[in-house]
């Protein structure tokens, strides 16, 4: 499973790498008189209201939800897990208190109605959405890396370097963070994978990426207008959102198995009649 | 246990003081200031003159309305409204946005519940039929379709769903009534996509109970599996049961997707309409009343936990 993943996730970066290699049609600049065609042999997937085509569009596309969706991840798992491994750190202390009522207070509120309402006010712009998520979405992070920290942090390793007389710093980085690694890394990867389901559907609702560029959700909102002339525009997007958080669960899944071994539990389960 | 109530009740309070207060503090930067387009027509030529009485009598009507006052002592104001349910009018509108929310908040609590029941029986099938099949390649049909339900958008599903059943089978009716016959097909679209993570809870939770000594004793009474799951369901109420109360606490408000689409007359679409219009009160009162919804549901979901979970009970 995990080998699958790796293999999809390597094909939709180098595609979206090599997009402009890999098809001669400019994503952006239409021909109109080409427009709503069918798959055909030119145009792979078909060509939109505007007569760009599909294809070109959703490998640029690629090329502009990727790179968003990474950068928004980097920095609100950054945010969080510093302030999660601070939070555990001083456990019950005033620190971890504030931080833990911050987060009860994000986490109280769903994500789309904060950027619906910060949409609102002021602007819908790209700018504003990846604000909204960074200040919003290390919420979850900070919780599940306090708590992964929290498990470690009466643990043997721990103890005995604090009895030591390590320094904080010196605990956190080689004792703490090279066990945690693995688990955030798998939460990192759905997360990432719910950051561009949730990214795509803030633009396909007009707020973020806004047409002509070729993010796969506002073109999945351009495709509903235009659903009865040419139903491709609809599709494919679709099916390359499907596709890339498709490989990075499976990426995530094939992780988690590799680290979790519920091999024993099942086992005693077969024999029972 | 009194000592855990006041505990809960105060981080319930202050939770909602400081989220209050961030909404006010967000809608006091909205770009337009209501006094002068209160005072002003659009596109009035003002001579200086003019403008220096106009600046007196914003001044004068900023004094009378209070927006003067220091910042605290207007949120204190602002939430003594708000508590007393005077939100305002809708730009748009103009309808009283306190009675508009009240008349649209049942339905969405409505699709939210059925939506969440749904979700429960769909996780409790895929969990338990999880580990009836466990390591075998039923498992990883329901591991796979479970994960594949995850990777796709919800509009993506819902509007497909709506596609499929209004113009092609034709038996789900298109209009914007909160009618009982349209609910089954958001809510459906909801649970349908929704239970995964559930059901990998259930699972989980299962899988650590047959591992239990409890269990050994039962096999050894000679139960079935079937028995033997029964059992174990009965110890995994309780993740289940917080799940499912932090899952229905952000439905109410947070179905604004599944509003839009099968234009179902909620709390979600109105803050999203509102939104699109850029309607300040509206948005403010519906970020508030949601905000208002997802904690106290929180916190009676937490006055609920004694009662199933026995341990906390004791303390």
């Amino acid at each position: 499973m995990i080998i699958m993943a790796i293999v999809l996730l390597f094909l939709i970066v180098i595609a979206s790498i090599f997009a402009p290699l890999l098809t001669v049609y400019d994503p952006i600049e239409g021909d109109s008189s080409q427009r709503f065609l069918p798959p055909n042999k030119e145009h792979l997937l078909g060509t939109d209201h505007f007569g760009r085509d599909i294809f070109a569009r959703i490998l640029y596309g690629a090329r502009i939800t990727l790179p968003v969706s990474f950068t928004a991840l980097f920095l609100t798992a950054v945010v969080g897990v510093v302030l999660g491994i601070i939070s555990a750190m001083n456990f019950n202390k005033p620190v971890d208190v504030v931080i833990m009522t911050l987060v009860d207070v994000l986490l109280a509120v769903p994500f789309l109605v904060v950027a619906m309402a910060v949409c609102a006010i002021f602007g819908r712009g790209l700018e504003n959405v990846l604000i909204v998520v960074v200040a919003v979405w290390w919420a979850p992070f900070a919780r599940y890396t306090r708590s992964l920290v929290l498990s470690l942090k009466n643990s043997q390793m721990v103890l005995s370097a604090m009895v030591l007389g390590a320094s904080y710093p010196v605990i956190v980085f080689r004792e703490i963070l090279p066990n945690i690694f693995t688990s955030l890394f798998i939460y990192l990867t759905f997360e990432f994978g719910n950051l561009i389901l949730t990214l795509s559907t803030l633009s396909f609702f007009g707020m973020g990426i806004k047409p002509p560029l070729p993010e796969w959700g506002n073109m999945i909102s351009d495709g509903r207008s235009y659903m009865t002339q040419s139903y491709h525009m609809l599709l494919w997007p679709i099916v390359a959102i499907i596709i890339t958080v498709l490989a990075l669960n499976l990426l995530g899944e094939g992780l988690r198995d590799f680290s979790n071994p519920y091999d024993t539990l099942a086992t005693e389960m077969e024999d029972v009649k | 246990m009194a000592e855990f109530f006041i505990k809960k009740f105060v981080r319930m309070i202050i939770t909602l003081i400081i989220a209050t207060f961030a909404v006010f503090i967000l809608i006091q930067n909205a770009p337009s200031d209501p006094v002068t387009m209160m005072l002003t027509k659009p596109d009035e030529m003002l001579v200086s003159s003019d403008k220096e009485l106009l600046e007196q009598k914003i001044q004068e009507t900023k004094e009378e309305f209070g927006l003067n006052d220091h910042i605290l002592i207007q949120y204190k104001n602002w939430m003594q409204n708000i508590l007393s349910g005077r939100m305002g009018k809708s730009l748009i509108t103009k309808v009283d946005i306190a009675s508009y929310i009240a008349k649209v908040l049942p339905s969405s609590v409505l699709i939210a519940l059925v939506g969440t029941l749904l979700q429960l029986v769909f996780a409790l099938i895929a969990g338990v039929l999880s580990v009836v099949y466990v390591s075998k390649w039923q498992e990883h049909a329901i591991r796979l379709v479970a994960i594949f339900l995850r990777s796709v958008p919800f509009f993506a599903i819902g509007f497909a769903m709506l596609m499929y059943f209004s113009v092609n089978l034709k038996i789900y009716e298109v209009s914007n009534s909160a009618a009982l016959s349209r609910l089954w097909l958001p809510a459906f679209a909801v649970g349908i996509t929704i239970f995964p993570k559930l059901s990998r809870i259930i699972r989980n939770s299962l899988l650590d109970e047959m591992g239990k000594t409890y269990m050994v004793a039962y096999v050894a009474k000679g139960f079935d599996k079937r028995k033997l799951i029964a059992e174990a369901l009965q110890n995994t109420m309780i993740p289940i049961f917080t799940t499912l109360s932090m899952s229905f606490a952000s439905s109410v408000g947070g179905m604004v997707i599944t509003e839009r689409i099968f234009s179902w007359p909620g709390i979600g679409n109105f803050g999203m309409s509102s939104v699109i219009t850029q309607d300040y009160p509206a948005v403010q009162a519906y970020v508030l009343v949601i905000t208002f919804i997802v904690v106290i549901v929180n916190f009676l979901s937490d006055m609920l936990y004694p009662l199933i979970n026995p341990v906390v009970r004791e303390e």
